[in-house]
């Protein structure tokens, strides 16, 4: 069910007062646990034992990891947890692009073949848990973890309702220590937890479905039908729209947990305020770029192998990173695109030409600019239905004469979705080096009343067409 | 709490100002509501009458009319407004479960290919993506969007902000009313329907490309051949088609006659497919009702439709009450 539904309020709340009802901590995170799978059950009850499966394995196999000392015998164990993990996940998520890539190949050899349709739904979530499982699986077998004894607590990090179908991908470091102590629901954290879940649904409901979304479609909706200014302004929604979804769903999450007592980390640290690409992607999606960055790129060396396979782990890790938002060549490109960024940034500095760190402010500034620029630019990958849909919107990036023709016609809803961009940014850049919980510690009190009454009241009075959360789909 | 007293207080004032100004609240239709009563034409003892179309059988066939006339059937509609019904056909004839009778309200530029695939995101959604998460969502909606003016999307926060942006006026002031079981009522006194043709002639002048499909009539029966076979799959399984061509009259009447003659099209597949058919033409009791706008039914006037409709379909042995 997703947040911003009524069927999730109403579950929210009654597993709130149940569980701060029950005084047993063992018998409160069983019962935390049962809620989770009937969170995740109400999307399509048969995946909730692919959950389940997925759960015992890993913790069984963390155990097994455990009891040998030597990394060379843990290793099977751990190829074992990745091949099913992974298996899984090539099953359900990327069959279709896998057969279809297969069928492609062989029709240039002349041989004609048909990909079967498995018809396999793909599980909600999916993408989230399975990596939240590797991590696991993979801390202990650097040591780095001892596996838990518990196969409830286990369970209850891999699904916790929160965070179990878009995030934010919790280490397990972050949750032994919660699940270990007794932890409900006090009245500072309720406080800051509404407070969050008000803000996130706000972003989700308001802006991101109310103003963004609109356009974003409407831009996006015919490949046949791409114009300039449609290119431009849809392009510029739906990278509002995006962070306002995913920021939104994440805040949300973050603020469940809180009332519950426990404690996400942060996913999004206003990411259009980067300075350079690097700092990008320490502000957006923190959880998979931190998970990338330790589980992906440090396995492939990092940076130890000498530059030029630094770079090459760095373009392998985003091309991944972009296969795993979606199965498709589309969002392949994307990820290559900003591994793209991240190589060029890393020459420049390399060779002494430019380094975002040491660069007057200037040259920061024109650097900032010239990541969001191209941030945006690189949605058109993400958000186009295919290859050819996104080539047919860059190239109508690129006809100016035809953009500045049609910008007197642009509609109000376009204007809005610009000027809701703006604000973003503008917001992104007021509050950089703070988050959002600084901001509602240090706000006057009557201040952060009104506008949590006055986003609730918006919530309320913005009904309209539900999208989604664009992120379930991964 | 006072954030909640802020909230309530902004909410409670909007729902007051709109009311005053003549709004009021109905069921907004959605994938999940049409997905809620598909389910219910499978299952069960009763036989299911299936009201596939567009707006003029959903605003136009009296579901209590229907339970008292048919007390033996479970009435259930499908139709969807601006849509035409032949992707939900096809749906029905896939599913090994239906063998129901099926009231299939068409014209004949309903039955032309390029307009087939009109409803296929509703069947996509009932068949891939429904669940009783949302149809449990769906019914707490339901009770919401019946109680309160501000649940209507017209009246968001979003779409009131463009329009201020924009100039325009108060949102459209609707005068048709969805109900729960997803049937309409339109009130013709709250509009002006003078005002209405009119709009539809210009929508027509301006459009003309589109709504001409330029199909001849020989390629247009060929193509039927597929949706025949779907009316034969649910007449295997003991089920019943009833296309019918409801009434029109005015501007549209005779811009269908202009498009579609009514021998070389609507006949000419009459003659082929094994679906029972009913031209409103053929039934003076059907053409004498007024149609204000020149396509749909007042509300008033449901009832009485709905009763010489089902008494024609018997009188002609094609349903039994």
């Amino acid at each position: 069910m997703p947040f911003d539904s009524l069927t999730f309020l109403i579950f929210f709340f009654s597993v709130l007062a149940i569980s701060n009802a029950i005084r047993a901590w063992t018998a409160r995170k069983a019962f935390l646990l049962a809620a989770s799978w009937l969170f995740y059950a109400a999307w399509n009850p048969p995946f909730v034992l692919l959950l389940m499966f997925s759960c015992t394995l890993d913790w069984w196999l963390a155990q097994r990891m455990a009891s040998l000392s030597h990394l060379g015998d843990r290793l099977p164990w751990l190829r074992l947890s990745l091949t099913v993990n992974l298996g899984i996940l090539a099953t359900f998520k990327y069959q279709y692009f896998i057969l279809g890539n297969v069928a492609w190949s062989m029709e240039r050899f002349g041989i004609p073949w048909q990909a079967p349709d498995m018809g396999l739904a793909l599980p909600v979530g999916i993408s989230f848990y399975t990596f939240q499982s590797i991590s696991y699986a993979i801390d202990v077998y650097r040591g780095r973890e001892t596996p838990i004894r518990s196969w409830r607590d286990y369970s209850l990090y891999v699904a916790f309702f929160p965070q179990l179908v878009a995030g934010p991908i919790v280490r397990f470091h972050d949750m032994r220590v919660q699940l270990a102590q007794a932890r409900g629901t006090t009245l500072p954290n309720l406080g800051v937890g509404i407070s969050l879940m008000i803000l996130g649904l706000f972003q989700k409901i308001v802006l991101a479905d109310g103003i963004f979304a609109p356009v974003a479609d409407a831009a996006y909706a015919d490949p046949a039908k791409v114009t300039a200014l449609g290119a431009w302004v849809g392009t510029l929604a739906f990278a509002g729209q995006i962070f306002c979804d995913f920021a939104g769903y994440s805040t949300t999450a973050i603020g469940a947990a809180r009332c519950l007592g426990f404690y996400l980390p942060l996913n999004f640290r206003f990411p259009y305020a980067a300075i350079g690409f690097s700092d990008f992607w320490r502000r957006w999606h923190i959880s998979l770029s931190t998970w990338l960055r330790d589980y992906l790129y440090i396995s492939l060396g990092g940076n130890r192998l000498g530059r030029w396979l630094t770079l090459r782990n760095l373009l392998l890790t985003m091309l991944i990173g972009g296969l795993w938002h979606g199965a498709a060549w589309h969002f392949v490109i994307w990820g290559g695109l900003h591994g793209l960024w991240l190589v060029l940034e890393r020459l420049l500095a390399d060779r002494g030409w430019f380094h975002v760190e040491t660069a007057g402010r200037l040259g920061r500034t024109l650097w900032a600019g010239l990541t969001l620029v191209a941030v945006v630019y690189t949605w058109v990958w993400f958000r186009a239905t295919d290859l050819d849909h996104a080539i047919a919107i860059s190239r109508a990036f690129s006809d100016g004469a035809a953009f500045i023709a049609a910008w007197p016609s642009r509609d109000a809803r376009d204007t809005m979705a610009l000027l809701g961009f703006a604000t973003i940014v503008a917001v992104h850049w007021a509050m950089r080096s703070s988050t959002a919980e600084d901001l509602i510690a240090r706000t006057p009190g009557p201040l952060i009343v009104a506008g949590l009454g006055l986003m609730s009241a918006a919530i309320v009075l913005s009904p309209g067409t539900s999208h989604a959360f664009i992120y379930f789909q991964f | 709490m006072a954030s909640a007293l802020l909230a309530t207080t902004c909410v409670a004032t909007a729902e007051w100002y709109w009311r005053s100004a003549g709004y009021y609240a109905q069921v907004l239709d959605s994938r999940t509501l049409w997905a809620i009563e598909r389910k219910r034409v499978t299952g069960g003892s009763q036989p299911v009458f299936a009201i596939l179309g567009a707006s003029r059988i959903q605003c136009g066939a009296d579901l209590a009319t229907l339970q008292r006339k048919l007390p033996k059937h479970r009435s259930v509609m499908l139709a969807i407004n601006a849509h035409y019904p032949i992707a939900a056909l096809r749906d029905l004839a896939q599913d090994p479960h239906f063998n129901g009778t099926v009231l299939l309200d068409l014209d004949t530029h309903a039955l032309t290919r390029p307009m087939w695939e009109m409803q296929q995101a509703w069947v996509t959604h009932a068949a891939r993506e429904y669940s009783p998460s949302l149809a449990f969502n769906r019914i707490l909606l339901n009770h919401w969007q019946k109680r309160v003016v501000i649940a209507q999307h017209d009246l968001s926060l979003p779409n009131l902000a463009q329009r201020w942006l924009a100039g325009l006026g108060m949102p459209f002031q609707p005068y048709s009313t969805l109900h729960a079981n997803r049937s309409c009522n339109i009130d013709f006194s709250k509009t002006n329907p003078v005002q209405a043709r009119a709009q539809f002639d210009a929508h027509v002048a301006a459009n003309r490309h589109l709504i001409d499909p330029g199909i001849p009539p020989e390629r247009f029966v060929a193509d039927l051949r597929e949706v025949d076979a779907w009316i034969t799959a649910i007449q295997n399984r003991g089920g019943r088609v009833i296309a019918f061509h409801a009434p029109i009259s005015g501007s549209r009447r005779a811009l269908d006659d202009e498009l579609f003659p009514r021998e070389e099209y609507w006949d000419a597949w009459a003659a082929q497919t094994s679906a029972h058919t009913l031209h409103f033409a053929d039934e003076p009791a059907l053409a004498a009702f007024l149609l204000p706008d020149d396509s749909h039914l007042d509300y008033r006037d449901k009832p009485a439709y709905t009763e010489a409709l089902i008494d024609i379909l018997v009188r002609r042995g094609w349903l039994t009450p």
